[in-house]
């Protein structure tokens, strides 16, 4: 085999058709520390901050971020970056073990496609608030979030994250490298300036700005769950940048320190200057903080750090594509897929703009659908299966894949996918804040998590195991079967 | 270790078409994976010591700053 066929075939690899060997990954523990933190320091850390001071004050407000982000960060990870880290897999590639083939494909749909287009909107128009703000410190103008500029600049966010996704994973990882650990000091030079110019018993006994409730505790465990909204929010995307890293290891604890340590960061920063100033854009308090030179400095990094994130994600969610549509879209081209998924983000920039304002709640919404994928994730991979997939069952055919399951769909999981979605929202309802006494103990991430993950299990020993679909170890089958019935419509073929 | 069922499948990649190649290839890293799983040297795998870690920290990052923040 030529050497530019071998390229080809590890670059087929690299873009998610076929598992990375761990001689090709090319992230180290620091480089993927690197990319995390470059997620997690965009603009969205300081207004999750800024939305935590309206919730609670600073002391309670970095506990809540703290919890929130601890928790789930480490969910999300331990159902996304341990399996994909394993095996170098595509993160949704893996997920027909979970969800079944087409199955995949829907959750993919749910949380990648219309997630995506939505973030990239967003992240694009923080960008071009960011620059607005910028123009306006050097104009001694007033800032005009709604003016044209705003969305001229959005517009050459999305494409220049395009053009840097374009030249795939390599141009990304310079990207990283250069921004995040210049983020990480520009942030420590703003919790240094608000620092030294308040006490730091003041700045704690800053209140809250807006609390919605007169119960301090209830107020506090909605902080809380924003926070774990934010955590849980990677999911779509963490496992495809974790199959990039060398080994397990270096897929899972890089995210401890980059995401929820840089977004800790973030969001404390956002916290602090939102409660001193009164104003949780951070647009607006940058300006404010270290004065005009540094304002200039911190906004422009700020905004292309909103690039690096909006970079991860697309990849990530073009390599998911790939995969999950199969081998149609494989035939058009990198850089025509890439400018082809841009153009939804870009419409909605220019006709939706009002996305950006309803930010803190998408984010929530989100993470009723995430922390049900998260339950079932790790109910899948390390109760059911015990940390064991049969790479030939992943790669199959459909039709002869064990992961056909039911039309291509995994009944357990869905219903699973569902059970956890509509306990989330009975028991915290996102637009309305409305929430049930089970809210102020336990958040409705953690049982909405716990609930998928439980019904995953059960529905898979009574129904799944029992019709043996799933290539799931021979004790789940067995459990299923003891008893009266025998697998009579089990696809594979158990031959061993 | 416990067998899943399609340990006993074979991915058999047939013809000369331009998937051929693509085929032999996935085949190949499949294999080095199954032999990898086998001898059980996968490097850098998450032990025990990795989740007590976890477990560790979670609990003690959410109990620490419960009791100090709120």
């Amino acid at each position: 085999m030529s050497s530019t066929e071998n390229a080809d075939l590890r670059l087929a690899a690299e873009r998610g058709d076929a598992p990375l060997l761990p001689s090709e990954r090319m992230w180290g523990f620091w480089e993927f520390t690197y990319a995390n933190s470059a997620l997690a320091i965009a603009t969205w850390a300081f207004l999750i901050g800024g939305a935590t001071a309206l919730f609670v004050g600073v002391k309670a407000g970095i506990a809540a971020i703290v919890i929130g982000n601890i928790l789930g960060v480490l969910i999300m990870a331990l159902s996304s970056c341990i399996a994909t880290g394993k095996y170098g897999t595509e993160q949704f590639t893996f997920l027909r073990s979970q969800f079944g083939v087409n199955g995949s494909r829907l959750v993919y749909l749910l949380a990648v496609v219309f997630l995506t287009m939505g973030w990239l909107a967003v992240l694009g128009l923080m960008f071009g608030r960011s620059i607005d703000s910028l123009a306006g410190l050097v104009g001694e103008r007033a800032a005009e979030p709604q003016g044209m500029l705003v969305y001229l600049a959005a517009f050459f966010a999305i494409g220049l994250t395009a053009f840097i996704v374009a030249r795939g994973p390599t141009s990304i990882k310079v990207f990283n490298t250069i921004i995040a650990p210049t983020l990480v000091i520009i942030m420590g030079v703003m919790l240094y300036l608000i620092f030294s110019n308040s006490s730091f018993s003041e700045l704690m006994a800053l209140p809250a700005l807006d609390e919605p409730f007169e119960n301090k505790h209830l107020n506090f465990m909605i902080a809380v769950e924003v926070n774990m909204a934010a955590g849980f929010s990677w999911w779509p995307y963490i496992g495809n940048l974790a199959r990039l890293s060398k080994n397990q290891r270096t897929a899972f604890w890089p995210n401890i320190i980059g995401v929820f340590g840089a977004a800790v960061l973030g969001e404390v920063v956002g916290l602090l200057a939102a409660a001193k100033f009164g104003d949780s854009d951070p647009t607006v308090w940058m300006t404010r903080i270290g004065g005009f030179a540094f304002g200039i400095v911190a906004l422009g990094f700020i905004a292309f750090a909103n690039v690096t994130s909006m970079a991860n994600i697309l990849y990530t969610s073009i390599v998911g594509l790939r995969q999950v549509v199969g081998e149609r879209l494989r035939h058009i081209s990198w850089e025509l897929l890439v400018v082809l998924f841009c153009i939804a983000p870009v419409v909605i920039v220019f006709t939706v703009p009002g996305i950006y304002d309803g930010f803190f709640i998408f984010l929530v919404w989100t993470s009723a659908l995430n922390s049900a994928l998260a339950g079932i994730g790790i109910a899948d991979y390390f109760i059911l299966r015990r940390q064991r997939v049969s790479l030939r069952a992943v790669f199959a055919t459909e039709q002869s894949s064990p992961f056909h399951y039911w039309g291509g769909f995994n009944p357990a999981s869905l219903v699973a996918l569902v059970a956890g979605f509509v306990v989330y929202v009975l028991i915290f309802n996102p637009q309305t804040l409305d929430n049930t006494t089970l809210f102020a103990f336990v958040t409705a991430s953690l049982p909405s998590c716990a609930l998928a993950g439980l019904v995953h299990i059960v529905m898979t020993r009574v129904l799944v195991g029992r019709f043996g679909w799933g290539d799931y170890p021979k004790a789940v089958e067995d459990r299923a079967c003891r008893g009266s019935l025998t697998p009579e419509l089990g696809p594979v073929a158990a031959e061993d | 270790m416990e067998k899943n069922n399609s340990d006993s499948f074979v991915y058999s990649p047939v013809g000369n078409g331009p998937g051929a190649e693509r085929a032999q290839d996935l085949e190949r890293r499949i294999r080095i994976y199954e032999e990898l799983e086998a001898r059980g040297e996968m490097e850098g795998a998450l032990g025990f010591g990795d989740y007590a870690a976890m477990l560790l920290l979670t609990v003690g990052l959410v109990a620490t700053f419960y009791l100090w923040g709120y």
